[in-house]
């Protein structure tokens, strides 16, 4: 184990990046309402739209998830190191099951039922919410929710627990290792090749793996992302050997996004070949992977410093996220009948989300039990002039 | 002989023994599980067909396995000595086996089976096959138990494989003989869930011989003049 | 003082094997020695005291507890270590002498860690790669760690190297200088037992054909070598196990050697040439012999 000073100021850049992926989220949501792709889906589309918000939306979309399975792993791995695997599962229990089983009910209900009023009183539905409409006449209620909207990323991260054991136990741990130890080239190309096959199962760019029951896909395709930095987090060394790469990383995972968009007619080819299966798949592996390679360089050079405003962003981040998308909704349903233009519905929808979902957390949450279930205890505050980062009691605080 | 075990402490240290030595059977058997709800999930009717034999499979043919490593291994590896020179009483070790190999089974079981119900019931399937579901499940978990029941209580090998094997192979009867059933069959393709008195009278069958298979083989367990 | 084991007319039916009448007592701080051919009943008998196998018929009381009613707290105080009990091939050494640890709190680590020394075992290597000494040997540190107050053992020594068998008799002497605890073992090896036991028993076709303290035993057989011709006379004097005629000399072994066998013997017209003590091996095949022809 490295130095505690430079493990500090890892966990701190890891939790800084987690956070900034989660927020980005609410962003990514917030641009859904105004991307043509998502017009005749999402339930909140705007009539207006514009090609722009699909190019940068579905870059984002294309490794922020990803990005949030890698720092998993990573915390996975340090909780096992610190509390063995019981420690590990009694911890993701606390942090990632129990709110799941105790806040993915009214959440979802939530949003079923604002979804139902949106349908009900639009002026100008959207497609979806046409279709919610009729099909309400027709049966008297909404169709029944089949997934875990939003949430799924907790579901999968407590399968994801359960396969750190049965790796474990399985003695994976010697391929881990031989993996870890290929140069650096091999990782940048190797990876966007074992991501492949899984996305070339499912549509282009990959859905939300939302569905009740796990998808063979997703497990592969975030699972790989979860034991990468896993690896991580055992091989401090790892992210080192990638640095050389670090400028050509951004670089190609924008090119491999642009080839994808024009070549799919900004994703609006919906049958393609299966040769563009293939394609489209390595290039989406392509972008994902190399974004994620360097955010968390970047992560670990700019993220490390112990700052009290990112802390408390990222301590919020958890219940921000969560609870963001019904807010969202709420918002967007209303400024859907708005005459506004829709670049500034989208800067209202974010920002009014930011500042419920973070005042909700720091009056309703941050000091009470909810506050205590998502974070663990919250450590008494630093005294003036220490420098040192904070070591979090029930380390690790949030989901990851 | 007392039927209770005499120390329940004990026993939750049988069950953590077992627990530690068959960890990695145990491992395997939960990554195909995941792997098979991965197919189920993928949502295309191939996939989804695959996942669900192969669930089918694990639940039955791992379940079997799981009771032969972890009793009648004890006894071919002679580790059942090791055991019994431990503070325990027979009857201890009886229900140290059940619990350890009925949990083991259990999480898993009720996993499948509440996901597949919760597949049935929120999506367009019609909802009528949740009683046929639920027979068929428990007719499972009431093989699984008869199974373990028997490896616990009869100690010569041969039966043990035997009673197992003829346990198999009423599986496919059964899940044809209850799809034949007017009362189950008349609702399959429907989305009502209708509990005939038929269905529940052989749901209640399937438990009770679950408690009479515990009860018997408790009571043979304990009648035994040796346990080597 | 309450002896550490006493039976009192144990019977136990097999198929085709029983156990007759047994009534049998060992002293608490002693060690005896149980000593018989294979199948003559040595561990159906160990499997009694440990209250694993049920008597038809008789007492069967260890530390002054009736079995099998109370085997649970006679359990907690005794190790049994059998050839047909085997560890978890799949675990390691350290993880058995943890699993005794939570079960047994009067574990003494530090001596577990001197007999790891002794014994010259690897904790962290799993049970399947042992060897059979070691294998034995692991075995007996589970045992003998959480100080037992008696000790079952069947075969300790056997299928031990010099070496191993050397540090096993001195681990078991340790014990023994523990004056509360006692010990029976079971073994072909009449070497070890005349090494360590004070007491012996023969156990020959389900029944106890001998039982006595080691001194006596030692004391009572003798090797008479006569010259003369044997007769009925001679065989039916009480004590003689076996007479063998191999002229010019006639072999007298007898179990009740005292100071009237040699007259006895000269009445009968024998010359004693040589009186030779015996060993506990040639007691022991003798008494079997005799057993056998009776």
């Amino acid at each position: 184990m490295p130095a505690a000073m430079q493990d500090d100021g890892r966990i701190h850049g890891m939790d800084n990046l987690r956070a900034l992926a989660m927020l980005a989220g609410v962003v990514f949501h917030a641009a859904l309402a105004y991307s043509p792709l998502m017009q005749p889906i999402w339930p909140a589309a705007d009539g207006a739209s514009s090609v722009v918000v699909d190019a940068f939306a579905w870059f984002l979309h294309l490794f922020r998830m990803p990005l949030f399975f890698a720092i998993a792993g990573y915390f996975a791995a340090l909780l096992v190191a610190r509390r063995g695997m019981a420690g590990l599962f009694a911890n993701r229990c606390r942090r990632v099951l129990l709110p799941l089983l105790l806040l993915a009910p009214p959440i979802l209900v939530t949003m079923s039922w604002l979804t139902e009023q949106a349908a009900v009183t639009a002026i100008q539905p959207s497609p979806a919410l046409a279709w919610i409409r009729s099909y309400l006449a027709r049966n008297g209620h909404v169709p029944l929710l089949s997934g875990w909207a939003h949430l799924w990323f907790l579901f999968y991260l407590m399968l994801f627990t359960v396969l750190v054991w049965v790796a474990s136990a399985l003695e994976a741990g010697r391929i881990g290792r031989r993996l870890a130890s290929l140069p650096a080239s091999a990782l940048v190309v190797g990876l966007p090749l074992l991501l492949t096959p899984a996305l070339a199962l499912v549509g282009t760019p990959w859905p939300a793996p939302d569905f009740f029951v796990p998808s063979l896909w997703a497990l592969a395709f975030f699972g790989l992302y979860f034991a990468f930095g896993y690896q991580v987090f055992l091989h401090g060394e790892l992210l080192a050997r990638l640095r050389p790469f670090s400028p050509l990383l951004p670089a190609g995972a924008v090119v491999a996004h642009a080839v994808l968009f024009l070549a799919t007619d900004g994703f609006a080819n919906t049958s393609p070949s299966a040769a563009q299966q293939g394609w489209s798949a390595w290039l989406q592996a392509c972008a994902g992977a190399w974004m994620t390679f360097w955010c968390l360089l970047a992560a670990k050079r700019w993220l490390a410093a112990h700052n009290a405003i990112m802390r408390w962003l990222a301590d919020g981040s958890y219940w921000v996220y969560l609870v963001h998308l019904p807010v969202l909704l709420a918002i967007q349903y209303r400024l859907r009948d708005v005459p506004m233009h829709w670049t500034a519905k989208f800067a209202i929808s974010v920002a009014a989300t930011f500042l419920l979902s973070f005042a909700s957390y720091q009056w309703l949450v941050r000091h009470t039990v909810i506050g205590r279930l998502l974070n663990g205890q919250l450590p008494p505050a630093p005294a003036p002039g220490t420098t040192a980062g904070r070591q979090r009691r029930g380390s690790s605080p949030g989901p990851a | 002989m007392n039927w209770l075990a005499s120390d329940a402490e004990m026993v939750r240290k049988l069950i953590a023994k077992d627990w530690q030595v068959y960890q990695k059977q145990l491992a395997g058997y939960v990554g195909g599980l995941l792997l098979a709800l991965g197919l189920v999930g993928m949502g295309t009717p191939l996939l989804s067909a695959a996942g669900t034999l192969l669930l089918l499979v694990l639940l039955i043919v791992v379940g079997s396995y799981a009771i032969q490593s972890s009793v009648m291994a004890e006894r071919k590896q002679q580790t059942q000595p090791f055991v019994m020179s431990l503070p325990v009483t027979p009857m201890d070790v009886f229900w140290g086996k059940l619990l350890a190999n009925l949990a083991i089974y259990l999480v898993p079981f009720l996993l499948v089976v509440g996901g597949l119900l919760a597949l049935v019931l929120t999506t367009a399937r019609p909802d009528g096959t949740v009683p046929w579901i639920a027979l068929v499940a428990m007719f499972l978990l009431a093989n699984f138990c008869v199974s373990l029941c028997v490896a616990i209580a009869v100690d010569s090998e041969g039966w043990n494989i035997f009673t197992m094997l003829v346990l198999m192979t009423l599986i496919g009867p059964f899940i044809y003989g209850i799809g034949r059933l007017d009362s189950i069959a008349r609702h399959l393709q429907t989305d009502q869930i209708v509990w005939s008195p038929a269905a529940l009278g052989i749901l209640a069958g399937e438990l009770a011989v679950i408690l009479i298979a515990i009860l018997i083989a408790g009571w043979v367990h304990a009648r035994k003049p040796s346990f080597l | 003082m309450t002896p550490a084991i006493a039976l009192a007319g144990v019977r136990k039916q097999y198929d085709d094997f029983a156990l007759h009448d047994i009534d049998l007592e060992l002293p608490a701080g002693q060690v005896m020695g149980l000593v018989g051919v294979n199948g003559a009943g040595k561990s159906t008998l160990l499997r009694l005291l440990m209250g694993l196998v049920r008597a038809d018929g008789g007492v069967v009381e260890v530390l002054g507890q009736r079995l099998p009613q109370a085997q649970v707290a006679v359990k907690r105080e005794i190790g049994h270590a059998s050839d047909d009990m085997r560890l978890y091939r799949g675990q390691s050494l350290r993880w058995h002498m943890d699993f005794i640890r939570g079960i047994y709190p009067v574990w003494d680590e530090a001596y577990a860690q001197d007999l790891l020394r002794r014994f010259d075992l690897r904790p962290q290597q799993a049970l399947g790669g042992f060897s059979h000494g070691q294998r034995v040997k692991a075995v007996l540190l589970l045992i003998f760690a959480r100080h037992p107050r008696l000790l079952l053992l069947d075969e300790p020594t056997t299928g031990l190297d010099p070496v191993a068998r050397g540090e096993v008799l001195d681990a078991l002497a340790e014990v023994l200088r523990d004056e509360e605890r006692s010990i029976l073992f079971s073994s072909h090896n009449t070497a070890d037992i005349e090494q360590v036991a004070d007491s012996i028993t023969f156990l020959h076709g389900g029944r106890i054909v001998a039982s006595g303290d080691k001194e006596s035993f030692l004391d009572r057989w003798r090797r008479v070598l006569c010259r003369g011709t044997s007769s009925d006379a001679v065989r039916r004097l009480p004590g003689v196990a076996s007479v063998r005629d191999g002229a010019p000399l006639v072999e007298i072994k007898t179990g009740a050697f005292d100071d009237t066998t040699l007259p006895a013997l000269q009445a009968l017209g024998l010359t004693v040439e040589k009186v030779e003590p015996m060993s506990l091996e040639d007691i022991f095949v003798t008494t079997v012999r005799g057993s056998n022809n009776a």
